[in-house]
């Protein structure tokens, strides 16, 4: 494959995963609501696999949030979100989504389901949710995710799971097939090995293909509609394909010559795809890994039975899913997350956002830090919004990151 | 209240409810007992007292300053509330504590535990707990399995047997203290009540800081001295209620009361929200009971999803029940799930005409004056500005 041949394939799949990733977004769910189509609305997407057997369009007002944080009237709509009333120092991210909520720029859905995965911001959001008026007919579910990392604790989801499925049938008046279910699983567990078959081909040095290309294949192998869809299988075994060429060819991200290899342990800032790039060129400090550019592992769907679909749909959500697995657990299950992504990455630094509204990273901030360092971690904290550049820019973020580099010894 | 000021036993209430340590705990290790500290008003006292523990509900009373804490929760957005608690351990306020059970309430009461165990304070034993936060049987299974968790590890840890005639023994002590904190709460539906609200405060926060027995014999003999009182017409501005977490110490009342208006109840943690209702005491499995109690009955903490309703139903029929003519809803600053609840909560009251002052506020009442305009304001506001 030629250099051209290789970058025309980046370029197919990235016009493919624009298209898929409609999917997610408030446009296509104001669309189908302007159709007629049922469809429903979540605080967070715990089974894709469901909803998607189900044939049910299906949303997460959290992503609204997220992806609104990134538009240019986003800071009007994060100063009206503040004003609402709701706690001052709660996450811009789901204020934002509740601003959304409130302000009637959601349509009324179908159905609603609620849960307090992966923090309390969401928890408050789907409080906010429940009890909007102009929704106080829509049919609700809650879900209720337990923060021990136990069988236990992964049946017990995966009971709510499958009476939150019993919910959706109810409403939509047609059955889960289950045959279905397990094709679109089966489908979903080879999208979950390549993406791990991905992330393994990222940890090569230098790393052949930048930061988005993770984001992308969560993106639409893990968020929306096309979750188990053959198609989505495809587009990932061209872009694991393409990137082992780069990897035989030993070749890095294009035009960028590698020095530092970091990862951001977190969600990532608005600011990211300037400030990633600024940091790669200016300093050749890659990024490899973050809580939406994630390789895994994810636990396999057990296909065997009913109730083993269900509880491994719980286990992959809940020991998986990057936020939600770290809001379960000890920093001891934290720590040694960061150290395992350090090692098989090969990377010479950990930045850690500490987003002023993750309250779980910022009540273990110093455990989290005295452990890396034991390890021999060199771990930056930055304490930013992820969601209000005004906060902190990413230039600001920037010069943290350089100096962190510079005193760990890794800029020469 | 002149009565309450000369009452030997208000005094002792107050001095335990002011104070971390206290006489009685002191008395009761000098005798080999055990005291257990507990986070989260759902950490059931039943299961710590069928122990043999003297539970004790952990809080921040007297801290002056979270520094040592503020190395291992960010000072900025971390309720302060659980600093200071975290910052009394570091300093030993809690050194009498021979088991501490971490309710995993919300994000950062969790993290207690991780701190706790890497920090130099040491304890016996320490468990974290976890409550469902959505309601149903499948969440009353999980939760009896918590409990049953916590029963095993106690057993396990101090070589006890801890048997469901305890455990009902138990219940049965902590329902009595219920209804008397109740009666005395009843005691604040009449227009001149012969309790204030900073006085309430006092004394159920006693209750969770001292002897069961001790404090039941000490709640009678109170409620016995206060229904012999003649209380003088005291024609209060007007008469609020208190929403809200963490609510230990008495400033927010002492301020409402020094500007002439009384509070005349509240729904918080550490007041009317634990003394709500009464646990099942007979039947076939008392940590089942426990569970069925704190998951299905009590009002929730705002976490829970779907939890609003219930609170809204409680907020209004406290309403009718007491007169009230206002609600203070404060919440400390970095509440994420109390900071959601009042709002919804707002919208509801204003909607029925009933005044709210929102109050985002510090553990450690250091804003004082700004909260004390604030109020006055909000009494203008209610009384119109007449009296």
């Amino acid at each position: 494959m030629d250099t051209d041949n290789n970058k025309n394939i980046f370029d197919q799949l990235n016009k493919e995963c624009n298209e898929y990733s409609k999917a997610i977004f408030l446009e296509s769910c104001v669309e189908v609501a302007k159709n007629g189509e049922q469809f429903g609305l979540t605080t967070e997407d715990c089974f894709p696999e469901v909803h998607c057997a189900l044939g049910l369009p299906y949303y997460s007002i959290a992503v609204f949030g997220g992806v609104m944080s990134q538009m240019p009237q986003a800071f009007d709509l994060i100063d009206k979100s503040k004003e609402m009333g709701v706690g001052s120092m709660t996450c811009s991210g789901p204020k934002l989504a509740m601003y959304m909520v409130e302000s009637g720029m959601i349509p009324k859905p179908n159905m609603i389901i609620t849960g307090n995965q992966p923090c309390d911001a969401i928890s408050a959001l789907g409080d906010l949710v429940n009890s909007y008026k102009p929704w106080a007919d829509v049919p609700k579910f809650y879900m209720s995710a337990p923060h021990d990392k136990s069988e236990e604790s992964y049946v017990f989801y995966g009971k709510q799971m499958r009476a939150a499925a019993a919910f959706l049938e109810d409403i939509l008046g047609r059955k889960l097939d289950m045959n279905k279910l397990k094709q679109i699983s089966e489908e979903a567990n080879k999208q979950c090995q390549l993406m791990l078959e991905l992330q393994v081909l990222k940890s090569a040095v230098p790393t052949p293909i930048d930061w988005t290309w993770g984001r992308s294949a969560t993106r639409i192998a893990r968020w929306g509609s096309r979750v188990g869809s053959p198609v989505v299988t495809e587009w990932l075994e061209r872009l694991v394909a393409a990137t082992e060429q780069r990897v035989k060819e030993k070749k890095g991200i294009d035009g960028i010559t590698e020095k530092i290899r970091f990862m951001w342990y977190d969600m990532v800032p608005t600011s990211s795809e300037k400030l990633f790039s600024r940091l790669a060129n200016e300093l050749g400090a890659v990024e490899l890994m973050d809580y939406y550019n994630w390789g895994g592992p994810w636990t396999p769907i057990d296909t065997s039975s009913e109730e083993a679909m269900f509880t491994s749909f719980a286990k992959r959500y809940l020991k998986d899913t990057p936020m939600v697995k770290h809001a379960m657990g000890t920093v001891q299950s934290f720590t040694d997350d960061i150290t395992r992504l350090y090692k098989e990455l090969k990377c010479d630094a950990v930045v850690l956002g500490l987003n002023i509204g993750h309250k779980e990273q910022n009540a273990m901030y110093r455990v989290i830090e005295d452990i890396c360092r034991e390890r021999g971690i060199p771990i930056q904290m930055i304490g930013c919004d992820l969601w209000d550049e005004r906060y902190m820019t990413g230039d600001q973020i920037f010069d943290k990151i350089q100096m962190f580099f510079e005193v760990s010894g890794l800029i020469k | 209240m002149d009565l309450i000021k000369n009452s030997e036993v208000f005094r002792k209430l107050s001095g335990i409810a002011g104070t971390i340590n206290n006489s009685g705990i002191e008395n009761l290790k000098k005798e080999g007992g055990k005291v257990a500290g507990y986070t989260c008003s759902f950490v059931p006292e039943e299961l710590l007292i069928a122990a043999g523990f003297m539970p004790f509900r952990i809080r921040g009373t007297g801290s002056k300053s979270a520094d040592l804490a503020n190395d291992y929760f960010q000072a900025a957005n971390i309720c302060s509330m659980v600093r200071h608690c975290f910052n009394h351990i570091l300093t030993g306020e809690y050194d009498f504590l021979d088991a501490a059970i971490i309710g995993g309430g919300c994000d950062a009461n969790r993290h207690i535990l991780d701190n706790w165990e890497k920090s130099d304070a040491k304890i016996p034993f320490l468990h974290r707990i976890f409550f469902p936060h959505a309601t149903g049987d499948l969440m009353v299974e999980y939760f009896r399995n918590q409990l049953a968790d916590m029963k095993a590890g106690i057993e396990k840890h101090f070589g006890i047997e801890v048997t469901d005639e305890k455990i009902w023994n138990a219940i049965k002590l902590c329902n009595e203290a219920r209804d008397l904190q109740k009666e005395l709460y009843s005691l604040r539906k009449a227009d001149n009540p012969p309790i204030t609200g900073a006085e309430t405060v006092d004394v159920i926060v006693a209750g969770n800081s001292m002897p069961k027995e001790e404090y039941i014999a000490d709640l009678k003999t109170l409620l016995n001295e206060l229904k012999n009182t003649k209380v003088e017409d005291k024609n209060y501005k007007a008469r609020l209620m208190i929403i809200g977490p963490c609510h230990d110490d008495t400033s927010m009342c002492d301020i409402i009361e020094g500007l002439g208006g009384i509070t005349v109840t509240d729904l918080t943690c550490f007041g009317a929200k634990i003394i709500y209702g009464r646990v099942k005491d007979s039947g076939a499995d008392p940590l089942q009971a426990i569970a069925e109690y704190q998951v299905q009955d009590r009002p929730f903490c705002p976490k829970n999803l779907g939890a609003h309703p219930i609170i809204s139903k409680t907020v209004f029929e406290n309403i009718k029940d007491y007169k009230v003519d206002g609600i203070i809803g404060q919440n400390m600053l970095c509440c994420d799930t109390w900071g959601g609840e009042l709002y919804i909560l707002n919208k509801e009251l204003k909607e029925a005409g009933i005044p709210m002052l929102r109050i985002e506020r510090e553990y450690i009442p250091d804003s004082l004056g700004q909260i004390q305009t604030r109020v006055q304001a909000f009494l203008e506001t209610i009384t119109g500005g007449t009296q």
